[in-house]
């Protein structure tokens, strides 16, 4: 027999269905001005192919960055038990809820011409990451790493370590035993943490505007060029935010098994 | 070859301090209760924890001595492990498991394959070798954990548990071809288990662990003639007393009364009594029994065609008689009995 559920209270079934309409709202409102016939034309304008182009080569090389300095963290805040691991990984998630512009500000103050970091790099090596395409892959990593690593972390905490023991045993060293045993146990927890941290970097503004300024065609990505385009052409901003609200719903259905389970 | 591991450490409430030899082509169980440091023995061999004192020796190759700060990883000593529940690794075939340690040590791909192939049918799983370990079932698992383990040829052969993930029938048979696989391998094999019938048909040599300290020793029919623990006495299904005797064959047990053994050692002693050497009667017995204790019975334990009786009393005993025995004198928990063992039954010695 099926247990009937309790209904809720009508103040809070009222003020449930005022938070889904808060959500739901602004969403139709952009779905209902969309220039659906026009769609085509917009998105070939150069500004937004630009825009469009430079987004995903930055946000596929932050996410890249993300794999190649994350994964090692992630394998060492999970596997190791060195000294201020804790502080460590609150340095870590900082970005997460840091402003993104407050980032901006301290990766310009680092890396910027004159920046901590920045005048080596410019003086020995000529290297200039400010307002260049670098700095803003830069600017997307610094915000949307933390989301690769504390997934990646996750995934490693929850790998019975038994099968590195065991891998070990058979004589596999520890870069073999992570390369053919861990990491295609863990690669659910990659993928997803691969996916957040693409789709974070796709929408990053703050710290890209900031680090890597506005200049279409090698730092102005989709949100920034939205920000602009919605004074000159609303249609052009109105085609670039479907584009991103499309990725961010196939982002989510493809991760719902892990974040909504049945 | 030979393994000499001298194992102290300290985990949480159990302090570890066990002296374990082994030769080649000799199995050695380690048996204990659950807890007792018997895993942590083994990890502690293979090197996958850094003993505190003491020092691992393999062939006159020092692995492990804090006092040189000598240490060598598990993945560059020749040592094979089977871990309890297997710990297959669930992405690879049951083949790809196998050639796992073989690629491990460079052996190129297809020979590996080959190789592995070869071991699989070994072990009687040879038609598997495509299944991933979620396919297996627990006695298939287990052999492709073996084979895993053998494939590299180590010099070591470690097991834990390797029968306790089975049900009762897999048990025997897998038990039976474990003992084979175990003497084909010609190093040395050291197997864990809290089940003594797995030691018995398994190892050459028990060393008996309780608590992180080895209790007894030795091949297991002198465990059976001498257990020198309560543990062991349990373990083998004797009744053991402790007590002192005088020479003339009485043994004092103190507490509970004595007992008459042929037997002429002198001082602390430990007495061992068989259970099916205990008789019992529902009237005090008369006749040439020296040794009569009434006592009730506390509980019956069917075991096969055997009943264990446990009769509480001045000396407590365990006697083992027919279900058709049971019968006859009408035994159930509470029944009042004379138990009497004949002195020549008794087995004393040195405690």
């Amino acid at each position: 027999m099926r247990h009937r559920r309790r209904r809720p209270p009508v103040a809070v079934a009222v003020l449930a269905a005022v938070a889904v309409a808060f959500f739901v709202v602004p969403l139709v409102g952009l779905l209902q001005r969309a220039p659906w016939s026009e769609l085509a034309g917009d998105l070939t304008d150069p500004v937004v192919r630009d825009a469009l182009r430079l987004s995903i080569v930055c946000s596929v090389g932050a996410t890249a960055l993300a794999f190649v300095l994350g994964l090692p963290l992630a394998w060492v805040l999970a596997r190791t038990d060195l000294p201020g691991r804790r502080l460590v990984r609150a340095l870590v998630l900082l970005p997460m809820v840091l402003p993104p512009v407050v980032g901006g500000v301290a990766l310009l103050l680092a890396f910027g011409r004159r920046g901590l970091v920045g005048q080596y790099l410019d003086d020995w090596f000529g290297i200039t990451l400010p307002f260049t395409t670098w700095g803003a892959i830069l600017a997307e990593a610094f915000v949307a790493m933390p989301f690769f690593v504390i997934v990646v972390e996750a995934g490693l905490r929850s790998l019975d370590t038994r099968y590195e023991e065991a891998a070990a045993t058979l004589g596999a060293r520890r870069f073999t035993t992570f390369r053919r045993v861990v990491l295609p146990l863990i690669a659910p927890s990659v993928i997803a943490g691969a996916a957040l941290t693409w789709a974070r970097a796709l929408g990053e503004f703050g710290a890209t505007i900031l680090f890597a300024g506005n200049l279409q065609g090698k730092t102005q990505t989709m949100p920034l060029a939205i920000f602009v385009e919605l004074q000159t052409n609303l249609g052009g901003a109105i085609a670039l935010s479907l584009v991103l609200l499309a990725v961010s719903i196939v982002v989510l259905v493809s991760l719902r098994d892990r974040w909504f389970p049945a | 070859m030979s393994l000499d591991a001298v194992v102290g450490m300290t985990l949480g409430p159990l302090a570890l301090d066990v002296t374990l030899d082994a030769q080649p082509g000799e199995t050695v169980v380690l048996l204990g209760p659950n807890g007792a440091g018997k895993t942590t023995m083994l990890r502690a061999i293979a090197g996958l924890l850094p003993v505190d004192s003491g020092h691992i020796v393999l062939d006159g190759q020092v692995l492990d001595d804090p006092r040189t700060a000598t240490w060598t990883p598990p993945e560059r000593r020749s040592v094979g492990y089977v871990f309890q529940d297997h710990a297959l690794f669930p992405h690879l075939s049951a083949l790809e498991n196998v050639a796992f340690g073989l690629r491990a040590r460079g052996i190129r791909h297809r020979d590996a394959r080959e190789r592995a192939q070869a071991w699989l049918e070994r072990v009687g799983v040879g038609t598997h070798a495509a299944a991933r370990p979620r396919g297996l079932s627990g006695g298939q698992a287990q052999r492709v954990a073996l084979a895993r383990a053998l494939a590299p040829e180590p010099r070591v052969l470690l097991l834990d548990e390797p029968l306790a993930a089975l049900d009762a029938t897999g048990r025997i048979a897998t038990r039976r071809e474990l003992r084979r696989h175990l003497a084909a391998h010609d190093g040395v094999r050291v197997v864990v288990t809290h089940d003594p019938v797995d030691a018995m048909t398994l190892g050459d040599r028990v060393v008996v662990v309780e608590a992180g300290r080895v209790v007894q020793a030795g091949p297991l029919a002198d465990l059976r003639a001498r257990p020198r623990s309560r543990y062991v006495a349990d373990l083998v299904g004797v009744n053991l007393y402790r007590g002192s005797a005088d020479g003339d064959g009485t043994v004092r047990i103190p507490d509970h009364g004595e007992l008459v053994a042929a037997s002429d050692v002198v001082g602390d002693v430990f007495a061992v009594v068989p259970p099916n050497a205990v008789a019992l009667y529902r009237n005090e017995p008369e006749g040439t029994p020296r040794n009569v204790v009434a006592g009730t019975v506390e509980h019956l334990d069917v075991e096969g065609d055997r009943v264990r009786v446990i009769v509480a009393g001045p000396v407590p005993v365990t006697a083992e008689v027919t279900p058709a025995a049971v019968d006859d004198l009408e035994l159930t928990p509470g029944t009042t009995v004379w138990a009497s063992i004949k002195a020549t039954e008794i087995t004393v010695y040195p405690a």
